[in-house]
């Protein structure tokens, strides 16, 4: 059994119901998930809420036509975030150097070869998943490398004034009680803070949290776990 | 007693200036006195030239790190123990440091108490270190002494044996 991670989502958009109907059957058989749309104006919307992994792109169609809408997605996705694959009858094929132009991954033609179009796909979703996992790993290593290095450069500083602090109480014995009570209790904040940020270097994966909804913050309180 | 009153010196190494000053004013509040360096390489000069009782030293340095320092000095017969000072970096370092036989170690952020008993601890390993050789010279010196008498207690008698027969 596949789990809902392994299961590809790819989005068919065709104006003709009837072809793109046994198509996405067909595919469906294959183990894919298919979503199947008559009209370019939807996709947008869908790639993003459906969290398409391919799309399958008639060449021409009525309403928008497919180099457009490809245009539209590689405003948004990378070849490797959403591959396109271009569907095309067998006449067009003047149109497909625009394509490639315009960013699509592959095509095939009209009528379909069920078998060759299956394997494009699989092809170019597992160059996909590669790539993924790839910029995920330079992701976490250019953290895990900020990380230490932010690491260092606040330990050492609190070190310093930690170990000061000791010195001057030491030789200054009667300073005020409440006062010292906060600054130590300030260096055990950043001490805290700092026993965070190192185990966020140990761990492999980095989960962010929406922080003012603008910018992405990497969450160091512990909840929910 | 001698021994207590050796005037007593560490050696403080980290390549981050406002640490080496806080070492060294935790070390003087002890009336221990104090060198430093801010690197291995110029560590290592400095251990050729002088006696140290013990090193506190950072990891991670320019030039000279403090886990290649410490096996230079070694290598040239230097056993002044060294303490490292880490930092979380350090952390996959710790292992080599421990086979190249450092003696103890010290996270950042320290107290200061931590420093001195560590430090206190080191220098009496180094004293009772100091005292059992000098122990052992006094004993050989002793033994040979004994042997040396003993020798010519032998041929004296021997001496006045043959002193005897004749």
């Amino acid at each position: 059994m596949k789990n809902q991670a392994t299961i590809k989502r790819i989005l068919i958009v065709d104006d003709d119901e009837l072809s793109s109907g046994v198509f996405a059957e067909r595919l469906q058989k294959r183990g894919f998930w298919i979503k199947t749309i008559t009209n370019g104006n939807l996709a947008m919307e869908l790639i993003k809420n459906e969290r398409i992994n391919l799309v399958l792109l008639d060449i021409m169609m009525p309403d928008l036509d497919g180099i457009s809408l490809l245009k539209q997605i590689r405003t948004q996705y990378s070849l490797e975030q959403v591959p396109v694959i271009m569907v095309t009858v067998l006449d067009e094929s003047a149109d497909i150097f625009d394509a490639f132009e315009a960013g699509a991954n592959d095509y095939i033609t009209k009528p379909v070869n069920i078998d060759a179009a299956a394997s494009r796909i699989s092809g170019l979703l597992s160059v996909a998943e590669l790539s993924v996992e790839r910029s995920k790993k330079m992701e976490i290593q250019a953290i895990n490398a900020l990380v230490v290095t932010y690491h260092h450069e606040i330990n050492n500083p609190l070190a310093i004034a930690r170990s000061e602090f000791q010195s001057m109480l030491q030789e200054h014995p009667n300073m005020d009680q409440e006062s010292i009570r906060k600054i130590y209790a300030s260096f055990d904040r950043i001490a805290v803070i700092l026993q965070k940020i190192q185990e966020i270097a140990e761990k492999n994966e980095i989960s962010y949290e929406l922080y003012a909804n603008t910018s992405k913050m990497i969450k160091i309180k512990e909840d929910e776990e | 007693m001698k021994h207590e009153l050796e005037i007593r010196k560490v050696l403080i190494v980290d390549d981050e200036p406002g640490l080496r000053e806080a070492l060294s004013r935790i070390m003087k509040m002890q009336n221990i006195q104090t060198e430093v360096a801010e690197n291995g390489q110029v560590a290592l000069e400095l251990l050729r030239k002088q006696d140290f009782h013990a090193v506190l030293c950072d990891i991670m340095m320019p030039e000279l790190s403090g886990l290649d320092c410490l096996a230079q000095a070694q290598s040239e017969g230097i056993v002044t123990p060294f303490i490292f000072v880490t930092g979380f970096s350090d952390r996959g370092r710790m292992l080599q440091a421990i086979r190249l036989n450092a003696t103890d170690f010290i996270s950042k952020p320290f107290d200061n108490s931590e420093i001195v008993d560590v430090v206190f601890r080191v220098l009496e390993i180094s004293n009772h270190k100091n005292r059992i050789s000098n122990e052992i010279k006094n004993l050989n010196f002793e033994v040979k002494n004994r042997i040396l008498k003993e020798e010519r207690m032998i041929s004296l008698m021997r001496a006045n044996n043959n002193k005897k027969r004749s």
